[in-house]
């Protein structure tokens, strides 16, 4: 698993990019998505200090972490991952990612994201079309945007 | 075994080669008799008026056409395609268009034979120019599918794969590496048997396919970009090898953990 390729690296960049600061409420709210995702303490430790080694030395504190706000927003999207079409979501997004072209650097990158969310077997099946052939994804899912965006099925601007 | 597709798109080549350029009422019959669909001739057609070059071929018309008419003898041998009545007639008018000196072995010509020996990555220009290469030693026709193969490949060492020169490409150089790999250990396990306890003799073809398969999947990659095509191959290639998921995902770990 890449660090910088995961949803709590994309959370820790909403807690502390807005205004280079980190609040308690965000501090809280890691904490819950560190529960809700199932991220073990030395791995969250291993991402946070590759966080502040490459991300947070050179921030500018400019407020009281304001970004908390946007990370409440992104935690209140994990209930997706108790949404029982989260597999078959997964899988037709490996799919569609797999149809668009799929890099090296794009599958590392994909696979990282969605394995730290669980969902990582289902992504690769439709990437690899093992088993039975995926759906077509319809609507990407909020928790899913981040990496709609890295393997290209969304552009970056939007 | 040629899959149906690659039976149509040899039959489709040597029709639109022909004197009176593509015969669509013997490519449907045909297409009908492998029970291919529109999409299988679209893509057949589409390749072919990306790589004829005017006949041409990208300089290889005569290997492409070869091999073409190897695959439409190859499938009425194995009842893919009838071996006689008013089909088999028109196939064998089409194949029989080749002459006796008309058909210029590139490779022949060139002086190019197979590695065989130890030289594992060839020697000759051919090879040198396709990053495939590496699979095709030891045959005795690997450089000549490779052209062959590649008769469907576009003319420069670019490798602007399509799906469907892909999968037809690599299912023949999996089919190589398999045999090639087999062959090796089996090579390599002989002059050691006085000396070394002798190896389980189970262990062998567990070991082949694994990596063959690995050899495949990287060559998949070989463009940059996986692709349905590939995805699919490698799919049937594991169900073909007994692979399972997780041993892919290992695999491909282990893959590009070493190449990074």
């Amino acid at each position: 698993m890449k660090a910088e390729n995961t949803p709590f690296w994309h959370a820790l960049e909403l807690a502390w990019c807005s205004d280079g600061a980190l609040s308690l409420h965000s501090i809280r709210l890691l904490d819950a998505m560190q529960n809700m995702i199932g991220l073990s303490n030395s791995d969250r430790a291993e991402i946070e200090s590759r966080f502040e080694e490459d991300v947070v030395y050179d921030l500018t504190r400019a407020g009281f972490g304001c970004g908390d706000q946007a990370l409440a927003a992104w935690v209140g999207t994990l209930t997706f991952l108790d949404d029982p079409a989260s597999y078959d979501v997964s899988k037709a997004m490996g799919k569609a990612a797999m149809q668009s072209g799929l890099s090296i650097e794009r599958w590392i990158a994909s696979h990282s994201w969605m394995s730290q969310l669980g969902l990582g077997r289902p992504y690769a099946e439709g990437v690899w079309l093992e088993g039975e052939e995926a759906g077509e994804i319809a609507r990407v899912p909020a928790l899913l945007v981040p990496v709609a965006k890295t393997i290209g099925l969304i552009d970056q601007d939007e | 075994m040629l899959a149906p597709e690659q039976i149509l798109h040899a039959a489709m080549i040597l029709s639109v080669e022909s004197e009176d350029g593509i015969d669509e009422g013997l490519i449907s019959q045909v297409q009908e008799t492998l029970e291919c669909d529109s999409e299988d001739h679209e893509a057949a057609m589409s390749h072919i008026e990306n790589h004829r070059d005017d006949g041409d071929w990208g300089g290889r018309r005569d290997a492409v056409l070869h091999r073409s008419r190897e695959r439409i003898r190859e499938a009425m041998d194995n009842n893919s395609l009838p071996s006689a009545g008013p089909l088999a007639d028109e196939l064998n008018g089409l194949v029989g268009e080749e002459t006796d000196d008309g058909e210029v072995d590139p490779f022949a010509e060139l002086g190019v034979v197979s590695g065989g020996g130890g030289d594992s990555f060839g020697g000759n220009a051919v090879a040198s120019n396709d990053p495939l290469a590496q699979f095709m030693d030891g045959g005795d026709e690997e450089e000549e599918d490779l052209v062959d193969g590649d008769g469907f490949l576009a003319s420069d060492s670019s490798l602007s794969f399509d799906g469907d020169v892909v999968e037809d490409v690599v299912e023949d150089v999996v089919e190589d590496v398999v045999e090639d790999v087999v062959e090796e250990q089996e090579a390599e396990a002989t002059p050691v048997v006085e000396e070394v306890e002798e190896p389980p003799q189970e262990e062998q073809p567990a070991t082949a396919p694994n990596a063959a398969y690995e050899m495949l999947m990287s060559t998949c990659w070989i463009d940059g970009i996986l692709d349905p095509a590939e995805a699919k191959l490698l799919a049937r290639k594991r169900e073909e090898l007994g692979i399972t998921f997780e041993q892919h995902l290992e695999m491909l770990q282990s893959m590009l953990e070493r190449s990074s």
